[in-house]
């Protein structure tokens, strides 16, 4: 007979029936025998596949020495010579869902075995783990914990055979943040439609791309002696001079660069060309000033408004993944600090 | 494009004339694109002595 | 009502005279080409080819596709640019079905499209189920200009001509009794969701020029959001901007075909409503205010279907109409590219250029930044005539997601997506 499938499951003190809230504080221990949840999940294995133990940890605890009890789980785990570990689920306890993420990255870095867990959508140990973890989609409580369990099995089992999952959406868990290119069997027309419908009707459906968040940036203080000021002007509509010598792409720009203005009242169009292709640029190649306003840069100037920096900074800001542009804007940044430079005045197409 | 400018972060925002030419007029006259120019710059200028007058409509990550 | 008789072709040749027999169509190119020099003194020549579904055969250069169509009444063929303005929503209109007539261009801008029309790719993908052109017979149109002409007035030119052809090659081919009929009529479906179409034909990040035709004719340089019957645009009412390379898309548009097989079954078709993506802020919001006043309260929708076209900048104006109709209660599912991939995988952290929380139902037809790796072939059809240049070309070819041509097809008509895992 084939080696049985050796599953390790993890609680948290609370479902390893060792307390609530107040024994939150206990340490990293192996229990030989199921308890709370893992006796339902003994009822659900099949031949051939066995509960070889179950890790236990305290919330604080874990969260408190998170390394050293990482550690020590993974020495326990790693005894019990598992297959697969599953951890959770946590539904929507936070510092649960957390220590069962860290668990379960660790066991697949250190141990090379699938893991799966379970959470719901809000516990924050989705938000950080959810790329390195396959997380089951579980409510807010545990009325469903058999069902869950039999859940977060099944995709453990298929996982242990090599099999490859199918979409989020369908399989239950949440998505990892990957996209992958694939040929649909419907057109994205009758997608479209299908997932109206299903809106309208209030019915579930996935949607095939995922929104972006952006954190909010504390704004830097005002500009306090604006006539005695260094602002730079900055522009992501590819400006550079004739032929390009920073080769900035046209597209997805990895470079950035700083072209003196120092003694020029005005840009010559015939100087200049512009590395974009997100949009017509015959207009600015006629009248660069149209992208970098140099000339009245320099009259506003000229009248004491401020004083104009001796470079304009130069980009492409066409389809750029944001960590480039970040990087991008980083590496500005620190140009116009070390220049002092008082203000920036961005233009972008 | 403002609204993008509003979703990332950015705090402090004059709207340009138009993707191809933000401070032009590709419709215009020298005269009325130079004024377009001047009306923008000194606006952004403004801007940037005045607290930003608002946040990122986007909540924290 | 509007009816589409099919002329079905299986076969494509050239002759000496023009038919469709037995499926098979035969072209009389000296009088496709005396015709079309003749009509236009700004082409010089045109020279012919021709390439059929699974040929290792690669045409490059792609300034539009055209399904050959002509109107079985007195009505009018792309009203406005070769017929008359009339509406064009009803009546007959007999279509070679399974023919194209696809004009390249010598101009740069086109240089970088391709359309395989046989092979495999690394990932297993065969080119038929990426693209519907590669699925088709083309009689490929090479043109040469007269001195001087080029920029828009060659395109301009390549406008007319494509079109010309395609109506010619169907007044002459289609002939008889069709092979099958297709009736568009919406009729009223009470009790069912109400589903609009917000379609937006052009972006102005390349703002449409003086006499270039897209809308009955019209340049659409300052379009103030119109309702129309979907009838209008299976009809010919709407054609490509320059460069945009896919009028058969729109005389087949995948997401009016789809709404019409749906509609008097699980939804009510209210209507089309044609836009922009307008390139001052202005404009883009008024746009996005008549828009949604459309949609709720004249043609009173409960949800609302949104494609794009153009590169990123479009996004937003897609984006800022479909979240103003949220806000009054329609809902919405948009179709757009995704845009998170500098590379061959996409990551969530995209680089969407927007993110309204109420756009929840948001379709991909694929990442701009993905690499395709097309195999080698035997046979290119190109432009140029430069040995180096087209023995280059027939080799393996690293492009990106955009220049397969039917591949990335934004409004609706493609399988290929980025899949979130």
């Amino acid at each position: 007979m084939p080696n049985p499938t050796r599953i390790v499951l993890f609680l948290n003190q609370f479902f390893g029936q060792l307390g609530g809230e107040e024994h939150a504080g206990v340490g990293p221990q192996l229990m030989a025998d199921p308890v709370g949840p893992g006796r339902a999940l003994v009822g659900l294995l099949r031949d051939g596949e066995v509960l070889a133990g179950t890790l236990v940890c305290g919330d604080n605890y874990f969260a408190e020495n998170e390394a050293s009890a990482t550690e020590a789980l993974m020495t326990m785990l790693q005894g019990l010579e598992p297959d697969l570990l599953l951890a959770g689920p946590a539904f929507n306890a936070g510092r649960y869902g957390m220590a069962c993420g860290a668990l379960c990255k660790a066991a697949q870095q250190t141990l090379g075995i699938p893991t799966v867990s379970g959470m719901y959508e809000e516990n924050p140990g989705r938000d950080i783990y959810h790329k390195d973890v396959l997380i089951l989609r579980t409510a807010d409580n545990a009325r469903q914990m058999r069902d869950n369990l039999g859940q977060m099995l099944s995709l453990g089992r298929r996982q242990v055979a090599g099999e490859t999952l199918g979409k989020p959406a369908i399989e239950g868990y949440f998505p990892q943040g990957r996209l992958v290119p694939q040929i649909e069997a419907k057109s994205s027309a009758a997608r479209a439609t299908d997932m109206l419908l299903a809106k309208l009707k209030g019915q579930p459906f996935a949607s095939e791309v995922q929104l972006p968040v952006f954190r909010p940036i504390p704004a830097p203080e005002p500009v306090a002696d604006m006539p005695h000021a260094t602002i730079a002007l900055i522009t992501d509509g590819g400006l550079v001079p004739l032929g390009n010598p920073d080769n900035i792409e046209g597209r997805a720009s990895t470079r950035w660069g700083a072209y003196s203005v120092e003694g020029k009242d005005h840009l010559d169009a015939k100087d200049y060309e512009i590395s974009h292709g997100g949009y017509d640029a015959r207009y600015v190649l006629a009248d660069p000033h149209r992208l970098v306003g140099l000339d009245v840069a320099r009259e506003l100037e000229s009248e004491g408004a401020f004083k104009l920096h001796n470079a304009f900074l130069s980009t492409g800001g066409l389809s750029n993944p944001v960590d480039n542009s970040r990087r991008l804007g980083r590496e500005m940044a620190v140009y116009l600090k070390e220049k002092g430079i008082d203000g920036v005045i961005l233009t972008s197409t | 494009m403002t609204p993008v400018a509003k979703m990332v972060g950015s705090n402090r925002i004059v709207t340009g004339n138009g993707i191809v030419h933000p401070l032009g007029d590709a419709e215009g006259t020298p005269e009325s694109e130079h004024a377009i120019r001047r009306r923008i710059l000194k606006e952004a200028l403004v801007m940037l002595t005045k607290p930003a007058e608002r946040r990122s409509e986007s909540g924290p990550e | 009502m509007l009816t589409l008789n099919y002329y079905d072709v299986h076969n494509l040749e050239f002759g000496d005279a023009t038919r469709l027999r037995g499926g098979t169509l035969t072209v009389d190119t000296g009088a496709l080409r005396t015709h079309l020099l003749d009509a236009d003194p700004r082409l010089a020549d045109v020279r012919f080819d021709l390439a059929h579904p699974g040929e290792r055969c690669r045409i490059v250069a792609i300034f539009d596709t055209v399904e050959p169509r002509a109107r079985a009444d007195d009505g009018s063929d792309f009203p406005g640019v070769i017929g008359p303005i009339r509406p064009v929503g009803e009546g007959a209109v007999r279509v070679l079905r399974g023919a194209a007539i696809t004009m390249l261009s010598p101009a740069e801008r086109a240089a970088s499209s391709v359309l395989d029309m046989g092979g495999t790719l690394p990932e297993g993908w065969r080119v038929q189920d990426l693209s519907v052109y590669a699925t088709l017979h083309h009689l490929v149109v090479i043109p040469t200009f007269a001195p001087g002409i080029a920029g828009d007035e060659a395109n301009n030119t390549l406008r007319y001509a494509v079109l010309r052809a395609a109506v010619w090659l169907a007044d002459q081919a289609a002939i008889g009794a069709p092979d099958a009929q297709e009736h568009f009529e919406l009729n009223p479906a009470p009790g069912l969701p109400r589903v609009a179409y917000v379609f937006q034909v052009h972006s102005h990040q390349r703002p449409s020029v003086p006499g270039e035709p897209i809308f009955y004719g019209d340049n659409m340089r300052h379009l103030i959001p119109v309702l129309v019957h979907p009838n209008e645009v299976l009809g010919g009412a709407v054609v490509q901007g320059y460069g945009a390379r896919g009028t058969y898309m729109l005389q087949n548009h995948p997401v009016i075909r789809e709404l019409y097989s749906r509609h008097g079954v699980e939804l009510d078709f209210a209507g089309v409503v044609i836009v922009v993506a307008h390139q001052t802020a202005a404009e883009r919001e008024r746009g996005v205010a008549v828009t949604t006043q459309l949609v709720k309260h004249v043609l009173r929708c409960d949800g609302a279907i949104f494609t794009k076209t153009g590169g990123g900048a479009p996004h937003v104006d897609m984006a800022e109409m479909a979240h103003q109709c949220e806000q009054l209660g329609v809902k919405t599912t948009l179709i757009a590219w995704e845009t998170s991939s500098g590379g061959d995988e996409g990551s969530e952290d995209g680089s969407a250029l927007f993110n309204h929380a109420d756009l929840t139902a948001i379709v991909n037809v694929g990442s701009n930044g993905y690499n395709f790796r097309l195999p080698p072939v035997e046979r290119v059809i190109s432009p140029s005539s430069d040995a180096a240049v087209l023995d280059r070309l027939k080799g393996a070819l690293t492009v990106t997601a955009s220049q397969p041509h039917g591949v990335l097809d934004q409004f609706g008509g493609g399988r290929w997506t980025m899949a979130l895992y």
